[in-house]
This record gives C-alpha cells, structure tokens and sequence, in this order.
C-alpha cells in the first residue's frame, strides 16, 4: 500500500521491471559483449601478438577508447518508451490514470524504473568485467567502476532527454523520432547555416560554423570530452571531462523535472496523437518549414545547379524553392498534427504567409550580409594559430608577425570583395579560364583557417582573381612574404614544433606520369619513379625544395610559370609520439601523418612538390644527382 | 455522492460537455443515457478523473476528484474498453491491484472464484473472451470494496447471457454493500430494470434527471372509452399525448395515476383502464420536442 504523500508506487515499480527486463537483459548482454569479452580476448591474445603490453595497458586502453554514449542513448529512449508506454493508447492511460495514483506518483515512479532498468544492466556489465580484470589485471579495478560512474551520469542525461521527448507526444514513433530530431539538430542547424554560407557569401565554402564537438551535440560532446586519457606507454590512466558529465548530469535534472511538469499538464486525451501539448504546435509548424524549408530550398537549389549560373540566379532559385517548400511543409506539418488533410483553414493560411515572410526577412538579412560575415577578419591579438594554403603551397604560423602578415592578405581580398566577386561569381568557376587570359594577374586559390584563442575557429576559402596590374603586384608581394616563408612551410609539413621532433628525410623519389598513347590524359603506374637512394642526396632535394620556396617558384601567381606532370615527393619519420606533434586545426597535416609504431614511438609525413620551371633549384638538384638530364625530362 | 456543477470541455474546438450539472444520490444506481457523442464517456472520464475540466467542478462525496487519490480509492471503473497489462493473467492483475488500492480485499478475491468459475485466473487475460475479460473486471473492481461503482457500457456487446451475468454480479453487490453504482449506457431498455435515477445526456448537457419513482408517479398512460364524446379534461391534467381508435381513447397525461383515475371516472367512462408506462415513453413525452435525436435513441 502506497503512502498518502508518497512520490513513489511500489506496486507500479515492480510492475515495470518484471514487465520490461528484456530489453535490460538485451543491454546487459551488448555490455557483456564489448567489455568483458574483448577484455578476456585481448588479454589472451598477448601472449600470441604483443608480449611488451601487458594486460594493465590492455583494460586501460579499452576503457580509453570505449564509453558509451551511443549505446546508453538507444538503450535510453527504448527504456523511456517503454516504461511511459501506456500514455500512447486511450484504453491504457485512462485505466491507469483513473486509479488512485497522483500524476507525480506515476512519473516518478515510472522515470525512476527506467533508471533502474538501465543502471541494473550497467551495474552488471561493470561486474562482470570486473571479475574478469581481477584475475588478470586487479590493478585497474578502479577504471571499471570509474566508467560505471561516467556511463550513470550519461545515463541520467540521455534518459531525462528521452523522457521529456516521451511526454511531448501521444505516439510511440513520434516520441523515437522527436528524441532522433532534438539529437542532431544541431548538427542539421549547422549543416544548413554552412550550406547557405556557400550559397551566400564569397569565401566561406560550407564551413561558417562547421559541426564539431559541441554542447548541442551531446552524444558527440561526451564521446569526445568525457571518459579516459591514458598515456603514450599506457601505463597511466586519468578520467576526463568530470566537470563535463557533471554539467550534463544538472542538465539532466532540469530536463526530468520538466519532463515532470509537462506530464503533470499533458491531456490524457491526447494518446495517439502527434503533439500532447497544444502550445507545442506553432513551435513544431514553424520549426519545420525553418529547418525543413531550408533544407529543400538548398537540396533544389544545388540539384538543379548547372555550375555556370550567376550568383544571382541561385540565389533566386533558393527564394523559390524556400517559399515553396515551406508552404508545402507548413501544410504537411499541420496535417500530422491534426490527422486530417482538411487544414486549409483561414487561420492557418495567415500563420502560413507570416512564417514564410519571416523566412524571407532571414533571407534578406542573410543576403545583404547585415552581420558582416564576408568582410570579417579576426583581429591578430585573438588569433592563436593559423593555417595558410595557396594552391599546393601550406604554411602554419603561430607568431603574431606571421599571423600579421597571413591577416594582411585576407584582408587585401576583403577589401576587394566586390571586385573578386564580379571575378570569380563568387565559385570560382570563371578560374578555370584564367591561364588563358593575358589581363589576369594573378589566380589563386586561397584557404586560411585561424584558431583563434578562445578556442574557436575560422575558416575562408578564395577562389581570388585579379586583373588589375598593380593591385596584384601587391597582393603577390604580400603573397610571397607569407607562403615564401621556409619555416612556415617546415611548420605545415612537420608541425608548429617540427625543431624538436628530430624529422628525418627518410625517402624522396620522382613521380612522373605517363601520357596515355592518344596524347590526351596522363596516367600514372610507377613505371617512371625514381627512388633517390643515398642520404646525401636526399638531403640535396630537400635544400633544394627549401631554397625553392624561398624564391617563390612553388607561389602561384599570374600563371606564368610552366607546370610539369612530374612530382617530387618527400617522407620524413621521427621517432616521436603522433600526440607530440602540433599543428593549427585545419592544417592538412592532420591527414598526412602516420602512427606507424603506436607504442614505441613512430611517425611519418610526407611532402608532394608539384614541379614548375621556375624551381630552378629543384630543377638543377635532380639534374645533379643525376635524375634527370634536362628540364625536357620532366615535361612528360 | 456525485456532484457535478456546470462543467465544460472543450477538445480542439469541440464543446464535449457544455456546462454539464448531475447529481448522483448516495447509493443510487444511477442510469446516465444517451446517444453516442452524447459526451458520456467524457463525463465518466472527469468523474474518474482522468480529464481535467476546463471549467466547473466535480466532487464526490464533497471533494474534487482530479489528482485526488484519497477520493479516487473511494471508486472502481469498468470502461467499454478494458486495459490489461500484456501477458498479465488474473491472479497477475489481482496483485496489481492490491497494490494500487488500499482497501483491496484478497480473500473476498479468493472467495469470489466460485462466482466465475469460467475464468481461469492463470491464462493470459488478453486471450480471454470479451465477456470473460468483463467478468474479470468485474471481480477486481468489487474486491476493491468501492463505494461508487462507475461502469462505462458495462454490457455493451455482451451476448444475453453474459448481459444477465453481468447485471446480476453489479446487483449482488449493490444489496449486499449499498455501493453507489453510475453506469452509462446508449440504450434505456438496458437500465429500466435496474435504476433508480436516470439522467439523459444529449450535446454535452444533461436534459433531465429523475429518480424512477417521481417520473413514473408522474405521468399516467389510461385507455378510456365513452358513449358519446369524451368532454374535455380539467386544467391539472396536461394531455401530453393522445390518440383516438373509433371510441377508445389511448391519453398519456402528466398527473399521479391515482388522481388521473379520479377524474376520468367522474366523466362516467364505459371503459377506464391504467396501462403500464415504459421508461422510454416517459422520457419521450417528459421531453416533448427538446431534440428529435433523442428520441431517436430512445427508440
């Protein structure tokens, strides 16, 4: 018998764990399977594979590399469904809510069988690892209980999310696919504010925002924040992100207690339909046709995009396609909400026009750029690193003065916007005919990506054209200060602190294609390399390749300069840790480096030097070292 | 032990119930009729206290029902679409129940078994016929020792059997504890046998509301034949209805049946004979010309 004043029912509590412990079983037997099992397993294979790891090293580095928000976010929402299912069928929740249980006494005790569903199947996972480690590595007991620990807190946070999801709604699926929505929105956000950043503005090529790892995020934000870092030898273990979760976790609780209000004011009568709270329906119309209505416009927008209309025609193309699709998601919004096809109510057609005409006051902001998004340039004293490419041609600087210079350039192109604009049509299309036409200065494509100190970045993407003489003159000089620097370009090739990495030229060969037999393509198939086998002369190339950027032979300019099929390519290794290495986000680097030796200590890199017959020091090194005989070699 | 005061809900712009007044009388068996979309359903709902009103007010025995457990105890619900937990046999729903309600009495339980002796309490109760899940309801709701039974189209789709099975089950308890009992249903002929009140729901409203007694003490059905032709009738005696076969007169009027008789004797009638009245045609002529639908459900 439950107490008058009671938030709890025992009876009711009882009643969800016998009826819903199958899909706890199901979780516990996934944690059974990705911990103790490839605990056990790995553990048995050192002796076979890596007889310098120990077993320590092996449960370390498995709970570093394995938390669990994916699984504790499915298994959530399966759990809050279930244990709330009975508000989804009219006969199910007026049975249950004509008994003499508060609402509060219901979703109490409700919310907190689904806790204890889930935490019963992780509290059991963390057993059984932990009695599998206690034979091979008692040591690390503590990891297995610090993950039950990290894997509660997400399990709070994900589930009071899935509950509230649960009470916004009066059908199953609704409640799985407005949990889905709220997940990744803002993941869809972003995706659409970068898209129309390309559609709209001259340098930002779909990365205004970029998804990352953000609080909005949070299945990506704890998969990347919260869990374990162990150390290079894997001997020592810390958690991380602790104030993280634990910010996740006060989330959680403001989530479960609105979960709770809203059940409190939920009609009863709403089971089976798609909204259970009236208010919640201009919010869902008006969502849809922003998030939705945009997301059409820019998918028609780029499906009917023939690549050499102006900058105007897509922007009109996207108008259309915004005004109307939003109408039709308006529409179709309103027709899940009510069940009914016959929507096309007065009302509605007015609150239609007026979402469609806010949409078209964000276009216009958007359009004529209200917020200076193209003309921004980050001001040097916030700017912690940066990453410049021009063509081929990558430096990384972290030094005001470099950072100086690399904001001077940008600010050249943005001060030339109109005129780039009027150039390029803001693609970059026209580009592709530049080295034909002799009033062309200089051609280029510029990309410079700040990290900024406040953690943030910023990323600009040019395709710049300039036909005026004397302003490319000055653009190029600016130009040749920042990529003809040789240190920024070690910086891109090797990191931010190549100079104590100790880098060593470990190989450099001659790619050269092969012409196909008609005269038309190149082709490529190994048979023409050349492998520069001696140290000495390896490091001849590299000098070279030094002195060459230092004159400015690998800076694109005005065109120019004569480009040869052949490649020169440069390896480096050192004998340092990948995490070592430092580089500004979005320096290509990231991709190029290989962790060949994980634990003892191995990385390489490597260099492609797309030949031109202004690297005259290239160009004399392979002649002197026997390579090639003349510069006829190189041109295929 | 019911009271209802001007109660309104409305669902997306539809007026449910329209300013809805009903009394139910401690242990009454109160008959609450009308035809469907008549709103009786919702009301049984905000009684049950599974709606909440926009306006008025509902109380049992005095204190509101909505978020009230100590009042909610008081009650046991049969709706027309019974819900059992998925896999939940009889015995598993007994221990449900007992859970919920406080004064749930698990030998009565036990001790009702013989009453339905065609229910197997172990089989799955959603494998049961639609009677026997009934009488399952049934079973559980009077061993919760209610003292109001509210019963939502108890017997509806019921076979004739089952319908007396039913009724005799809600009969036994109302003689052996005096218990309340507000059952709805669409048909009148259903509840004239075993109701004492009657109330009539049409729109959201409640038309009339009556004990048996003062509807049938007030409107007599008499046959009456005279030689020549019949005079008129005092004031007092309001003809609601009258047909004319040759010299037989067939008058319904609103008058006791005592006072009725009078009268017409004193008009020295060849023939007088007092017919028996249906609770049908009572509502019919108590109602006049308020709503042709209802009469439609009437008959």
């Amino acid at each position: 018998m439950q107490s008058k004043i009671s938030f709890f029912n025992p009876t009711i509590f009882k009643k969800n764990l016998t009826r819903f412990w199958p899909f706890a079983l199901l979780y516990l037997i996934y944690l059974l399977v990705v911990h103790p099992l490839v605990i056990y397993t790995e553990c048995n294979q050192l002796m076979y594979y890596d007889s310098n790891r120990t077993a320590s090293a092996v449960v370390l580095d498995h709970f570093a590399a394995m938390t669990e928000p994916v699984s504790i976010f499915i298994a959530a929402i399966v759990i809050a469904i279930s244990v709330f299912s009975y508000l989804y069928q009219s006969r199910s929740a007026n049975m249950i809510h004509s008994f003499p249980v508060t609402r509060t006494q219901l979703f109490v005790t409700n919310y907190v069988s689904g806790l204890a569903l889930l935490f019963l199947a992780q509290f059991f996972g963390a057993l059984f690892t932990n009695l599998i480690i206690l034979g091979k590595a008692a040591e690390t007991i503590w990891i297995v209980w610090a993950w039950f620990g990290i894997t509660v807190g997400e399990t709070l946070f994900f589930y009071s999310f899935a509950v509230l999801m649960v009470m916004f709604t009066g059908q199953v699926l609704t409640a799985g696919l407005f949990y889905l929505i709220w997940s990744f929105l803002y993941v869809v956000v972003v995706a659409l504010i970068d898209s129309m950043g390309s559609l709209f503005f001259y340098g930002i090529d779909g990365n205004l925002i970029g998804i990352g790892s953000h609080p909005l995020f949070p299945l990506w934000y704890l998969m990347r924040r919260v869990g374990f870092h162990v150390n290079d030898s894997s001997t020592v273990c810390q958690t991380q992100g602790i104030v993280i979760l634990l910010a996740y976790v006060a989330v959680g609780v403001v989530l479960t207690v609105l979960a709770w209000w809203i059940y409190r004011h939920r009609r009863i009568e709403c089971a089976g339909d798609f909204l259970s709270m009236k208010w919640t329906a201009p919010v869902f119309r008006w969502g849809v046709v922003l998030v939705g209505g945009i997301g059409c416009a820019l998918f028609v927008t780029y499906l009917v995009n023939d690549g050499y209309g102006s900058w105007n025609a897509r922007v009109a193309r996207f108008v259309i396609s915004l005004v109307i699709s939003g109408v039709i998601l308006f529409f179709a919004s309103e027709m899940f909400i009510e069940k009914s096809f016959r929507v096309f109510h007065k009302r509605l057609i007015v609150e239609c026009a007026s979402c469609v005409a806010v949409l078209l006051v964000g276009v216009a902001v958007v359009h004529f750029d209200v917020f200076g998004v193209e003309s921004y340039v980050p001001e040097t004293e916030k700017i912690a690193m940066v990453s410049f490419s021009c063509d081929n041609g990558e430096v990384d600087f972290e030094d005001a003065g470099h950072i100086a210079d690399v904001a001077a350039v940008h600010q050249m192109i943005v001060d030339n916007l109109d005129v780039q604009k009027k150039n390029t049509d803001g693609t970059g299309y026209s580009l592709a005919d530049a080295s034909d036409d002799s009033s062309v200065a200089f051609s280029s494509y510029v990309s410079i990506h700040y990290t900024l100190k406040n953690g943030t970045y910023v990323e600009r993407n040019y395709p710049v054209l300039i036909r005026d003489q004397q302003f490319g003159e000055q653009f190029c000089g600016q130009l040749q200060k920042v990529s003809g620097d040789t240190e920024g370009s070690l910086n891109a090739v090797l990191g931010l602190n190549h100079k104590e990495l100790d880098w060593k030229v470990s190989y450099v060969g001659l790619s050269m294609p092969i012409r196909s037999e008609d005269g038309g393509d190149w082709y490529y198939d190994g048979s023409q390399d050349v492998t520069i086998d001696t140290e000495e002369n390896r490091q001849v190339i590299y000098d070279a390749w030094l002195a060459d950027i230092a004159s400015g032979a690998l800076t694109p300019g005005d065109g120019s300069a004569e480009s040869f099929p052949a490649t020169v390519q440069i390896q480096f290794e050192t004998k340092a840790r990948l995490s070592q290495i430092r580089y500004p986000e979005g320096s290509s680097l990231a991709y190029k480096l290989i962790d060949y030796d994980q634990h003892g200590g191995g990385v390489s890199t490597y260099q492609d030097v797309y030949l031109n017959d202004h690297c005259t020091n290239l160009i004399e090194a392979l002649k002197q070292i026997g390579v090639i005989k003349g510069i006829e070699d190189l041109q295929g | 032990m019911i009271r209802i005061s001007d109660v309104v809900k409305d669902f997306d712009g539809f007026r449910a119930l329209n300013h809805l007044n009903m009394h139910v009388p401690k242990g009454a068996i109160y008959g609450l009729v009308g035809p469907n979309g008549a709103g009786k359903s919702t009301i049984i709902r905000h009684i049950t206290g599974v709606y909440r009103q926009d306006l008025g007010e509902i109380k049992i025995d005095g204190k509101a029902v909505y978020e009230n457990p100590e009042v909610k105890e008081k009650f046991a619900y049969i709706p027309d679409d019974i819900f059992y937990f998925l896999q939940a046999n009889t015995l598993d729903m007994m221990k449900y129940y007992k859970g919920i309600y406080p004064k749930f009495d698990v030998e009565l339980f036990h001790a009702l078994a013989d009453c339905f002796p065609a229910v197997d309490v172990r089989r799955n109760i959603r494998s049961l016929s639609k009677g026997m899940q009934k009488q399952v309801a049934f079973w559980l709701s009077i061993c919760c020792r209610p003292e109001l039974l509210i019963l939502d189209e108890p017997v509806d789709g019921l076979d004739p059997v089952m319908r007396r099975q039913i009724w005799s089950i809600i009969m036994g308890d109302v003689a052996e504890h005096g218990t309340t009992v507000l059952v709805s249903s669409h048909n009148l002929r259903e509840l004239e046998d075993v109701c004492d009140h009657v109330g009539i729901m049409n729109d959201g409203k409640i038309l009339i509301e009556r004990s048996l007694s003062d509807l049938q003490g007030s409107v007599t059905k008499v046959q009456v034949a005279f030689d020549g032709e019949m005079s008129a009738l005092p004031e007092h005696i309001k003809v609601l209805h009258q047909t004319t076969a040759g010299r037989v007169h067939t008058l319904i009027v609103k008058s006791e049946q005592q006072e009725a008789q009078r009268v017409l004797a004193a008009m020295n009638p060849i023939l007088l004979d007092v017919l028996p009245l249906t609770l049908e045609e009572i509502f019919i002529y108590e109602l006049g010309g308020v709503d042709y639908a209802v009469k439609d459900f009437l008959f």
